[in-house]
């Protein structure tokens, strides 16, 4: 029952590069359905099993010609469109040498009258993961080291303390007795302390309010991930590993592409569909209807009415991030 | 000019001249040094997994064996302070130490957060010009500020004072007179 909420599925078996049973059963002993990185909690036991896994390095598919290329890529914003296309050629080139699978990459700008917005519906999500598996399926996330950009809490009822919180639930079935969910994945601030920690400028909002990586210009010093109150920013800690058949070919620069090791990396409302006017996955595959995202300029938006018609909250506002992620419920909305 | 040449190459000669126990004594730090590039070469082909860091501890002896040697390094110059500002003659012989010992740690220091960062290889990134510095908003723009600074400073008056000692002449100025 639970197997079908499992973000990885059976078929990162045949992963080809994967060597590492032992550590795969170690994992799936240990129950961490909702891992987010390598060794989460594991401890020194894992350090050891890691270190004895990786029987092959990976070097991300590249040859001599294109690491140089990598070498001296310049910034996104710095660019020009030669470069970009060389950039794009480099990428698709490294995908079909470690993957085997030809891909498709772009460069998506952002769309002009768009500042995007998330709304999640408190009251509809029962705690499925439908979200977590179909996000990583779709942004082409390392299978073996475990990246999900989404973390769906499991929360007490009454209870609004994330400390009190728990995503690695594992129960037969969802929605537990007493319990509520809350998922929660990168906010998009308006105010991003990522974007202030980067030493290099590597993460940055762009015109529609997305705050994304460019993960060639990333030196993987992880200040971003120690400024985010929100846990969304997720590092490669090993080669990302994905069976051929599970690459989602339609990617983009800024967005999906795979990545390398040594990178951070996070949700970036998946730009690569939402900025060519389709919906991100989570939302697709929420079988609910929890999730609304959408156009926060455009007045006749599902998520304009429900910012003036619900009771929404932000997660630790009081930081003063101002995430562009809001929570709501189906209660009526107080009158004064 | 010359007499830095010369200068220069009579420290490099004092410095890998020595009795056996001394050539032991280097020999030995060269295997620890060659351990060290071993392990990292481990660590660039495997990725940073095998340092059992995770996301949710994503610092971990690398960064508390630079905050450690970061704490050396200031501790090299505070011993230093004394000698001028309480003009303690005693304590000025310690000054040349204390300056070596505060280049040592704070070069460990910085190779520590060099092991620490993913991707070594784009450390230019870094390089203002070059590649974008995020300065001054960025804490780790901050502490690269202040560990070259550091650097720099460590180097340059200690071998500015061996360097006059060097030629037998007098130290021009000395801090307290800034």
């Amino acid at each position: 029952m639970t197997e079908q909420y499992l973000p990885e599925d059976t078929s990162q078996q045949e992963a080809p590069e994967n060597t590492n049973l032992a550590r795969r059963h170690f994992f799936k002993r240990l129950g961490m359905v909702g891992a987010t990185g390598v060794a989460a909690t594991a401890g020194a036991a894992t350090v050891k099993a890691a270190a004895k896994v990786a029987t092959k390095p990976s070097w991300g598919g590249a040859n001599f010609m294109d690491a140089m290329g990598d070498f001296f890529q310049n910034h996104y914003t710095r660019m020009s469109d030669e470069d970009m296309t060389d950039a794009l050629e480099r990428i698709k080139r490294k995908a079909k040498r470690k993957f085997g699978v030809d891909i498709s990459c772009e460069d998506t700008k952002p769309m002009p009258g768009t500042y995007f917005g998330y709304a999640l519906n408190l009251s509809k999500c029962r705690g499925f993961r439908d979200c977590v598996e179909a996000c990583v399926s779709e942004n082409n996330q390392g299978r073996d080291s475990q990246v999900q950009y989404i973390r769906v809490l499991e929360m007490d009822e009454g209870d609004t303390n994330l400390e009190h919180s728990d995503h690695y639930y594992d129960p037969e079935t969802v929605p537990k007795e007493g319990k509520y969910y809350m998922p929660i994945q990168c906010q998009q601030c308006d105010n991003p302390p990522c974007v202030k920690a980067c030493p290099v400028r590597a993460t940055w909002q762009d015109d529609d309010g997305i705050v994304v990586i460019d993960y060639n210009w990333c030196i993987g010093c992880r200040m971003c991930m120690s400024a985010c109150p929100y846990w969304a920013r997720h590092f490669n800690w090993t080669e990302p590993q994905i069976a051929a058949e599970d690459i989602n070919p339609n990617t983009n620069y800024i967005g999906n592409r795979p990545r390398m090791k040594g990178v951070v990396e996070k949700c970036h409302f998946c730009t690569q569909r939402t900025r060519k006017g389709r919906q991100p996955a989570c939302m697709e595959a929420c079988p609910t209807g929890a999730r609304v995202f959408g156009n926060l300029l455009d007045p006749n938006s599902e998520i304009r009415w429900i910012l003036e018609n619900k009771r929404v909250f932000r997660l630790k506002e009081e930081l003063g991030t101002e995430p562009k992620f809001w929570y709501f419920t189906d209660e009526a909305r107080a009158r004064t | 000019m010359k007499t830095f040449l010369a200068f220069v190459t009579d420290g490099m000669k004092v410095a890998v001249k020595g009795g056996p126990l001394y050539y032991i004594w280097m020999l030995l730090l060269l295997i620890l040094i060659g351990i060290t590039g071993w392990s990292y070469s481990q660590q660039w082909m495997y990725g940073m997994q095998i340092t059992g860091m995770s996301d949710q501890v994503s610092w971990g002896f690398y960064i508390a064996n630079f905050a450690f040697f970061v704490g050396i390094a200031a501790a090299g110059v505070l011993l230093t302070v004394p000698a001028y500002i309480f003009h303690r003659k005693d304590v000025k012989t310690l000054v040349i130490i204390g300056e070596a010992m505060a280049l040592s740690a704070v070069i460990i220091a910085m190779g520590f957060v060099g092991v620490d960062i993913g991707r070594l290889d784009r450390a230019w990134h870094v390089i203002p010009g070059l590649g974008i510095f995020n300065w001054p908003n960025s804490m780790l723009a901050w502490d690269i500020v202040v560990l070259n600074g550091y650097l720099f400073l460590n180097l340059f008056i200690p071998m500015y004072i061996l360097f006059k000692h060097y030629q037998g002449k007098q130290c021009i100025f000395h801090l307290s007179s800034l």
